[in-house]
């Protein structure tokens, strides 16, 4: 589970509904493309988390549920079906803000809201991602190519460029990588600081360090959702934290809160992106 | 079966309370509340087992309650008992449908193994059952849970390494599933590739237990997918053969029903050979 899953998670508890609406069961979409976690195993969380927001809400219980996936197609599939709001990857949210999609809060961890994204390589072994061209490139954040090539490497690369082999475990393509059995990994920020824990961690480095890139989070379905239900769950969201019971799971995930976000926080990648 | 202390017991208390007074002493031995009550079958022997050799072969549900409940109304059950009856309400919890009785039953599990350690200080089978006690415990508390992994891990860590045997490699076994079903690095404990390598040991060490191989083939399917969908086939006929090769008693039905559901959603032949059509992504 890297960053994202994590307050992927927590995220879900999330959903504000006025209490008036109530009887109308409300769905939320997860969306977390190359991730480990099997739907079955995430629901129970999810579902937890959901009932918590909605005790501590004052919401009738079961007004929510969830739709939860590890794989990029089936995110399509699901945000097809318009639900009221969803926790999709920057990627995504680019690719489809023009949809009516509007951001509505981002995790702060570790005082930041960003992400920076690494290339390793073993010590000495490439010197820039230029050199790297042709060569294998594993790691957990392959599933989104555009979102790469226009975000992280802001075409100064493309994965195209390289013999690319995504995987869902992250511990398994450092060690394929110190074993010599790819040439470099892609890693998010919260990977490259947790190396240290590796006992082969000195013999990496990286070679490209990309901007930080603003963390997406929870967004809501402009034509599900009233201006009045975002705003009341934006309010929930951002309070989340704050609460009893809530900042047990914003704990147990690093996360230390959510905050308010609107279009003009990605505005940047919308420039990007094109 | 209703239970109460006998009336001898009541006389032996006076004379006991020399003997009792060491294990008044231990914090974890406050009694259990709530004990899940067992309908009396009428061939429960009226004597407590004092070991797992006094276990007919292939337990049946009654069998094991008639156990638990003589092991519960001993005054001062011994080091031994206290790690039977943690086995016994583990494996009772196990295959327990209603979901109260059998987080109550894993909780007295996780009592009887917590008496265990008091006697036996970090004995790694009572470190076994008490996290398998925990583990079902914890299942339907996924805050919790995430909570408890580091407890969990470290307990069957031990286990693995003083007992690999015990429960046909059932800290291998479990250590393993804990590492493949646990969120993965750099967010928590998890770990595919160790998971895997543990089943595998499991396997290697206990072919003939079927947990074994079912547990390899679910982690080989969740963890690596359509790429492995033969060697997922082989260990669920492995786990079939091991199954149907001796009487397991109480657990059997739900072990049957976990190796078909997981040959159905990998869409690989059941017993009689015949393909399983691959299961619809569930919703999350």
């Amino acid at each position: 589970m890297n960053r994202m899953s994590a307050w992927v998670l927590v995220l879900a508890t999330c959903l504000s509904i006025p209490a008036a609406g109530a009887a109308k069961t409300r769905t939320l979409v997860l969306c977390y493309p190359g991730g480990s976690v099997k739907s079955r195993d995430a629901r129970p969380s999810t579902q937890q988390m959901l009932r918590l927001l909605e005790k501590t809400g004052g919401w009738d219980a079961n007004t929510f549920d969830s739709r939860f996936t590890t794989d990029a197609a089936e995110c399509q599939k699901f945000m097809a079906d318009k639900p009221d709001f969803a926790i999709v990857s920057l990627g995504y949210y680019l690719e489809h803000a023009a949809d009516g999609l509007e951001p509505l809060a981002q995790p702060r961890i570790q005082g930041k809201t960003t992400d920076t994204y690494r290339v390793l390589v073993r010590k000495g072994s490439h010197a820039s991602l230029e050199g790297l061209k042709g060569k294998t490139l594993g790691g957990t954040l392959l599933s989104e190519p555009l979102f790469v090539d226009r975000i992280v490497f802001k075409g100064r690369a493309a994965l195209a460029d390289f013999v690319v082999q995504p995987t869902t475990q992250a511990l398994r393509a450092l060690r394929s990588l110190n074993e010599r059995e790819i040439e470099s990994v892609l890693v998010n920020d919260q990977q490259y600081r947790s190396l240290g824990s590796l006992s082969f961690a000195s013999e990496l480095e990286a070679i490209f360090t990309s901007d930080p890139v603003p963390l997406m989070g929870i967004v809501a379905v402009e034509s599900r959702t009233t201006p009045d239900e975002r705003k009341r769950f934006q309010k929930a969201l951002t309070g989340f934290c704050a609460h009893k019971e809530g900042r047990q799971f914003c704990e147990l995930f690093g996360i230390e809160a959510f905050l308010p976000v609107n279009q003009s926080n990605y505005d940047g990648m919308r420039v990007l992106w094109k | 079966m209703e239970v109460a202390v006998p009336p001898t017991s009541r006389r032996l208390l006076p004379r006991a309370l020399p003997v009792l007074l060491p294990a008044l002493a231990c914090a974890a031995c406050a009694p259990v509340t709530g004990q899940v009550k067992f309908d009396s079958p009428a061939s429960c022997s009226e004597n407590a087992p004092a070991s797992p050799e006094d276990l007919p072969a292939g337990p049946s549900q009654a069998d094991l309650q008639c156990a638990l409940a003589g092991i519960r109304q001993v005054v001062i059950p011994t080091p031994t008992q206290d790690l039977l009856a943690a086995r016994l309400a583990g494996e009772l919890a196990a295959g327990e449908p209603d979901v109260k009785r059998m987080e109550k039953l894993a909780a007295e599990g996780q009592w009887w193994a917590e008496r265990a350690m008091f006697h036996l200080q970090e004995d790694p089978a009572a470190l076994y059952w008490y996290a398998m006690n925990m583990g079902q415990l914890l299942l339907h508390h996924p805050l919790r849970a995430l909570k408890n992994l580091g407890r969990m891990e470290r307990s069957l860590k031990k286990a693995a390494a003083g007992v690999p045997d015990l429960d046909g490699g059932g800290p291998l076994r479990v250590l393993g599933v804990l590492y493949v079903k646990a969120p993965a690095w750099p967010q928590g404990i998890g770990d595919a590739d160790k998971g895997l390598d543990l089943l595998k040991q499991a396997v290697e060490r206990h072919p003939e237990h079927p947990m074994n191989a079912y547990f390899l083939a679910r982690a080989l399917w969740d963890v690596d997918g359509d790429s492995v969908r033969d060697e997922v086939a082989a260990n669920l006929a492995a786990a079939r053969k091991a199954l149907a090769a001796r009487e397991w008693g109480w657990v059997s039905r739900r072990w049957q029903r976990d190796i078909d559901a997981l040959a159905k959603e990998a869409g690989v032949p059941d017993e009689a050979g015949v393909p399983q059509p691959p299961d619809a992504v569930p919703a999350g």
